[in-house]
């Protein structure tokens, strides 16, 4: 039950994108289309919930019993280049229909701060395995969803006629901005 | 072959460099972090006991005190002493906010009334649950009387107004106070009475 | 180029926020008041100044296909010191920061200037690239910051400002106000631009 409320809260309320400005260059750069939006979701959400568990356990076993905490950002984030590496490679030789919805957006993920942000709250917000994984799972589902939302209204954006000065990034601020507004309709629901 | 052997030596040798470099930037800041934690600490003691200010007679000191059922429950007790007695007992409490956890230190004093609450660290939202480190919020804290089940939000008929807009993260900070309050009635005895062979503290 | 251009290079024409919008999420996250973009800025402009040093000295050293793990562990070397000192120096500032101090290590910025000019360039050019840059980036954080400071609790570093303090705009420092203020910002700079020609 507290996973769930934990799940819906990382998802929907404290979304990465809007409520925690993680992730935010692909959001912008990547939303131009729903169907790259939708893949570079997909594959932000796998790489999120498998960091999570793996730097949870690197965390766990290794830094912790040795007492080189002062180290976890370099370890995290080559265990998260290299966990991306391992996907890739995975992905290849099992299936050539994930590897062209994913291909050519996980080497993008190792410098997606979702990623390697979801790795740190874990650690600094004490959590459990199950619920480091469940906010990785949960975080990443939130991601593409909002990166989804914010390509489907970019498509209808380029038939707009917006002010010159305000055409490309500045208006996708602003359509940000009012995203953000809505879902911070959903405060109070799902405390976790 | 060559190659790949020549890429990891090079790699290796970066990564001990590193390694290297932060070992020692580690062992120079050991200590002032330390220090800053332990300073940060006293600081929240010393602001939930208004009245006993440190020095002239009053000493501060900290020990573990473990619940009898639960090996795991152990927590750090503050004390604030006047040669043998007690004056005042701080607990740290962490609750789950809105936005993650919040670290509130509890003061008590030796009848389990309160005395005053201090917030630590939190990231409740800015304008709404941050709120609770308003003086307005936590002084409504300050002398609740001895029995801790009967501090409570006004709408579930206590005496503390909820910050406005903002029920969880009150609702969290209450609970963790009484959590403190209803562990120190049920060790008091060894609480007050350790205090001889308490560790001498910061 | 002039070490003069090469500095106004990164400050206005290649401005990292407004120009190539990099680094946005530290841009948006810390920016709640003017003394957090400050630090977030400096602590940035450091580990630019560090890795981008270290990068350019190293360069023949490092073959081209290891390079990005090399770099990400020069860059992540430099977070992490300056992680350190931060929490024991200014402690404050250091939790205020959070984990965006640690994700610096991600800022595309850093990477960025790596990859297309510290790893081809010498180490003086270098320095004053990563000085430009990271004067550009905390200049505008600092821009973000006074205007969602200003008009979200009606102070700027801490002091009260008459008017504005008598009815701040909450939402200027929640998230929805960093989304606004850096769309309006980006769309004023554009008109302006715009104004003067290409």
């Amino acid at each position: 039950m507290e996973l769930l409320a934990l799940f819906f809260s990382v998802m929907i309320v404290n979304n990465f994108i809007l409520a925690k400005f993680l992730g935010l260059c692909p959001f912008f750069g990547v939303s131009r289309d729903l169907r790259s939006a939708a893949c570079m979701g997909a594959a932000v959400t796998f790489v999120m919930t498998a960091a999570s568990a793996v730097t949870w356990a690197v965390n766990d076993h290794v830094l912790i019993p040795f007492g080189v905490m002062y180290l976890q950002t370099i370890v995290f984030i080559l265990v998260i280049a290299t966990l991306v590496q391992f996907v890739e490679l995975v992905i290849k030789k099992l299936s050539p229909m994930l590897q062209r919805v994913m291909g050519i957006y996980l080497p993008l993920i190792t410098t997606n701060c979702a990623v390697l942000g979801v790795c740190l709250l874990n650690i600094k917000q004490q959590m459990s395995l199950s619920e480091a994984i469940v906010h990785g799972f949960g975080g990443g589902l939130g991601f593409a969803l909002v990166i989804c939302m914010m390509a489907g209204i970019r498509e209808r954006l380029e038939m707009s006629r917006v002010p010159l000065a305000m055409q490309g990034v500045p208006i996708c601020f602003i359509t940000g901005c009012l995203m953000a507004l809505t879902f911070f309709g959903f405060q109070g629901l799902f405390a976790g | 072959m060559k190659e790949l052997l020549k890429l990891s030596i090079i790699l290796g040798l970066i990564c001990c460099a590193s390694a290297l470099a932060l070992g020692s930037v580690y062992e120079l800041t050991k200590e002032p972090i330390a220090r800053q934690q332990q300073l940060k600490k006293q600081r929240a003691v010393a602001a939930v006991f208004p009245d006993l200010p440190l020095g002239g007679g009053t000493e501060g000191s900290s020990m573990q005190v473990c619940a009898d059922d639960n090996a795991e429950a152990c927590r750090e007790v503050f004390l604030l002493s006047e040669g043998q007695r007690i004056r005042g007992i701080a607990l740290e409490a962490f609750a789950d906010g809105y936005g993650g956890p919040i670290d509130v230190m509890v003061g008590l004093l030796p009848d389990g009334s309160l005395s005053a609450i201090s917030i630590i660290s939190h990231s409740e939202t800015p304008g709404l649950g941050a709120n609770i480190t308003k003086e307005s919020f936590r002084s409504q804290f300050s002398g609740l009387a001895p029995d801790a089940s009967a501090w409570d939000l006004k709408k579930n008929g206590g005496t503390i107004d909820q910050v406005s807009g903002a029920t969880i993260s009150s609702a969290a900070v209450l609970q963790a106070v009484r959590k403190q309050a209803v562990f120190f009635n049920a060790n008091r005895s060894r609480i007050l009475s350790a205090q001889a062979e308490a560790h001498r503290g910061p | 180029m002039s070490v003069r251009e090469e500095l106004l290079r990164g400050i206005i024409r290649e401005n990292p926020t407004f120009r190539l919008v990099l680094g946005i999420c530290p841009t948006l996250a810390v920016t709640t008041s003017l003394a957090n973009a400050l630090g977030m800025g400096l602590a940035a402009t450091f580990v630019l100044l560090g890795s981008n040093a270290a990068i350019s000295l190293l360069r023949g050293f490092i073959p081209a296909r290891v390079r990005i793990p090399a770099f990400i562990v020069i860059i992540s070397t430099f977070v992490t010191v300056i992680d350190l000192l931060m929490a024991a120096f200014v402690p404050g500032l250091h939790s205020a920061l959070g984990i965006f101090i640690p994700l610096i290590v991600v800022n595309c910025i850093i990477m960025g200037r790596a990859e297309a000019f510290a790893s081809k360039a010498p180490v003086g050019a270098a320095v004053i690239d990563a000085l430009g840059m990271g004067i550009g980036f905390t200049a505008s954080l600092s821009l973000i910051g006074s205007v969602r400071e200003l008009f979200g609790t009606g102070t700027l570093l801490g002091f009260s400002v008459p008017v504005l303090a008598e009815s701040p705009v909450i939402i200027m420092i929640l998230p929805p106000g960093a989304f606004l203020t850096m769309g309006l910002l980006l769309g004023l700079i554009n008109y302006i631009s715009q104004k003067r020609g290409p």
